[in-house]
């Protein structure tokens, strides 16, 4: 008898002990559910408040919104007529050219030189005489000669040449935007918003190139997201095709786009940790 | 173990901060830049006498190619492989072709056979090796050009599924030096020109029928009357080789547009000094008039479709484009920028408007405005003066007068100015006022 009743008491004690979920007398229980309840509805409320309002303490759950920079400039006037950009186009063409053909130095034959004329290099002379025979025997395969007949330092020459070219095309001349604008600003009117992203945005998109053999009608479909991981410096660490758009064609000028926009502006602190599981980005036409 | 009502409430809280982590910004990039595809055309492999003629079509491809503005054609100069390689695809060293960044690579071989000359190409994609189209086309020697014209055709469908418009033709004003403005036709490259049947006096603003068979344009008739000619409005059937004059009234008839289904021929009509857009049909009979206006009134163009009427019209002080109903009800003001707003052309897609402009610098240059959103693009910039547009027939080219380098020649021009090409001769005449033809009959039988 004795040995069984203290078997008896001990199994009463144990459950007391063991799980703070484990069954309790009635009164308890429903206690402890009410204030479950009750906490997780005043945690929901507080938290839907802090999502509506925006003004939460918590930085965190606020989902940033892609700013637009507007361009620092003078705003063009409304009746007039628009004008192309005129930035000065050889740089990018040459600088462009290497990129096309990574790797091999044989595959950049052409680099685009066309304005240099055939000078004769061998003449010191710095004054401009009408004619020099002598030195001279090259030249009239090109030469558009009688516009440019001193030779001087090439390099000044070639400043010079550029300045021309550049003039004759039409002078870089400052793109419409607001006096309140960003220096780094691509857009004529601004958005509220994250910078940073908006950087990252204009960085994408200033790689961001399709054949043009790309249908017009399948354009209008086309649209991919890509994840893209940064790290610290800004560098894109990796990135997946999250939703491919079926077009192999632009999935793959997708991710020429990323390659080359990396590195990324380093991003600011406070955005570091909603990165920290990379950032989606959606390339549309 | 049955999770009891508690637990699901746990978890439920549990995962409120993952829904949180979940608010992630998406950044939307769109806009991309078109890249034209960088394509390679291999020398011509040419069989016993046919050096000469498939040297012409390799130009003439090159140019087309070129001017389409969706590719970018590899300077032959830049070329690594062997120029005696084959056809193929046995034979070709890929890396060589790879090593000039060609993504696409053209070869073609042409013979002189019993019709004349007999074209075959094949297409090849350079990273994967493999042949994406080919095919024999076969033409007069005489026509070596329009052999090229009709492979352009065919590549811009292999890559676009659209027409090509290589191989339809444009008339133009012509006028030489001291001469009388006439009308000439040619093909879109300015090649094959010939005037149409002569009529003695000055011809301006051809317009093709939607057939091709015939042009309308003004035509100065001098009589007792108008000693410096009174501009009417004639017809010139093109095969016939005939001319009749359609519309005679009034003081002042110019500007005809044939509306999408040739029945009908808008044009500028001016009685008593006021300029306004009237409608007749295409044999002369029911004139109509559209619009009742203080105001000059001129310059009416079709919308594809038909429904509709582009003109240019000065009632709020300046010359701009406006849009009517095919019946002369609904106008509406399209362009608000410039001041000087002229030459509407309206796209066979049917969305833009193209026309010429001044800009504030009191340059003429070419501008697009986009039908629904009214946004306006521009086409050509500090390159001289840029007027007079016209569409090709499948909306991906244009053409226009400039006097960039000195007297007014003909340009062609991709859809979005990227690419821009002299088309007439340096021959000391003007050429001016184009109008781009349909696609040949045979092709629209076809779509």
């Amino acid at each position: 008898m004795e040995f069984s009743r203290k078997e008896h008491g001990e199994a009463e004690v144990r459950p007391e002990r063991t799980s703070v979920l484990a069954r309790r007398p009635t009164p308890y229980r429903w206690a402890w559910m009410a204030s479950v309840l009750l906490h997780a509805l005043v945690f929901a409320a507080a938290f839907g408040a802090s999502l509506s309002s925006g003004c939460g303490g918590r930085k965190e759950p606020e989902k940033p919104v892609v700013a637009k920079l507007v361009r620092l400039g003078t705003p063009r006037e409304k009746h007039l007529l628009p004008r192309l950009p005129t930035a000065p186009p050889p740089p990018p063409a040459s600088k462009q050219a290497p990129q096309v053909t990574p790797g091999k130095e044989l595959s950049t034959p052409t680099p685009p030189q066309p304005p240099q004329p055939p000078k004769p290099q061998p003449e010191p002379k710095p004054t401009a005489k009408a004619q020099t025979p002598s030195a001279t025997p090259t030249p009239p395969a090109q030469a558009a000669a009688p516009k440019s007949p001193e030779p001087k330092k090439s390099e000044l020459d070639d400043i010079l040449q550029r300045f021309a070219a550049a003039d004759r095309v039409g002078k870089a001349e400052p793109l419409p935007g607001q006096p309140d604008g960003d220096p780094m600003g691509d857009a004529e009117e601004a958005a509220e918003g994250e910078r940073y992203l908006a950087l990252v945005q204009k960085r994408l998109r200033d790689h961001y190139v399709l054949p043009s053999t790309i249908p017009e009608a399948e354009r209008i479909r086309l649209s991919a997201i890509v994840r893209i991981h940064i790290e610290r410096s800004g560098r894109i660490a990796r990135y997946e095709i999250e939703k491919p758009s079926g077009n192999p064609q632009f999935d793959a000028a997708l991710e020429a786009a990323v390659t080359k926009a990396s590195p990324l502006p380093p991003p600011p602190e406070h955005l570091l940790r909603t990165f920290a599981n990379g950032f989606p980005v959606r390339f549309r036409y | 173990m049955r999770p009891s009502a508690m637990t699901w409430v746990f978890l439920s809280v549990l995962a409120l901060p993952a829904l949180a982590a979940g608010q992630e910004a998406l950044i939307e990039v769109s806009g991309a830049t078109f890249r034209p595809l960088p394509i390679a055309i291999a020398p011509p492999i040419a069989q016993g006498d046919a050096a000469s003629p498939a040297e012409e079509i390799y130009e003439a491809l090159t140019f087309d190619l070129e001017v389409s503005g969706l590719f970018e054609v590899i300077s032959r100069k830049a070329f690594l492989a062997d120029p005696r390689e084959p056809l193929g695809p046995e034979g070709i060293v890929w890396t060589r072709w790879a090593d000039v960044a060609a993504e696409e690579l053209l070869k073609f071989q042409v013979e002189t056979g019993p019709q004349g000359l007999v074209l075959t190409y094949r297409l090849y994609e350079v990273a994967t090796q493999r042949q994406s189209a080919g095919s024999t086309l076969e033409g007069r020697v005489a026509d070596a050009r329009r052999l090229a014209h009709r492979l352009a055709d065919e590549l811009v469908r292999h890559y676009t599924q659209g027409p090509g418009a290589f191989s339809t033709r444009i008339a133009f004003v012509r006028r030489a030096k001291g001469g009388p403005k006439e009308i000439w036709v040619a093909d879109y490259d300015g090649k094959n020109a010939s005037p149409i049947a002569h009529t003695r006096g000055i011809s301006l603003l051809p317009a093709w029928s939607p057939s091709g068979t015939e042009l309308a344009f003004t035509f100065f008739k001098k009589s007792l009357q108008y000693p410096n000619g009174h501009p009417q409005i004639w017809k010139a059937n093109l095969a016939a080789g005939k001319t009749s004059a359609l519309v005679a009234s009034g003081d002042l008839n110019t500007g005809a547009a044939w509306s999408p289904d040739g029945k009908k021929i808008a044009f500028t009509l001016s009685r008593d000094g006021n300029p306004d857009i009237y409608v007749v049909n295409a044999d002369g009979s029911g004139l109509k008039r559209l619009t009742r206006d203080p105001s000059t009134e001129s310059s009416p163009v079709w919308s594809p479709d038909g429904t509709r009427i582009a003109f240019v019209s000065d009632r709020h002080g300046t010359p701009q484009i406006f849009v009517m109903d095919a019946d002369g009800q609904n106008v509406e003001r399209l362009t608000r920028q410039g001041n000087y707003n002229q030459t509407p052309a309206w796209s066979p897609r049917g969305d833009e408007i193209a026309f010429t402009a001044r800009d504030e610098r009191y340059a003429f240059d070419l501008f697009v405005v986009n039908v629904e959103t009214k946004e306006i693009r521009r086409l050509t910039q500090d390159q001289g003066n840029n007027q007079h547009p016209t569409w090709a027939p499948n909306g991906r080219l244009i053409l226009f007068t400039s006097d960039r380098d000195g007297g007014k020649a003909l340009y062609v021009s991709s859809a979005d100015g990227r690419v821009q090409r002299r088309i007439s001769p340096r021959d000391g005449a003007e050429y001016t006022d184009p109008a781009w033809g349909p696609f040949p009959i045979a092709v629209e039988e076809k779509r």
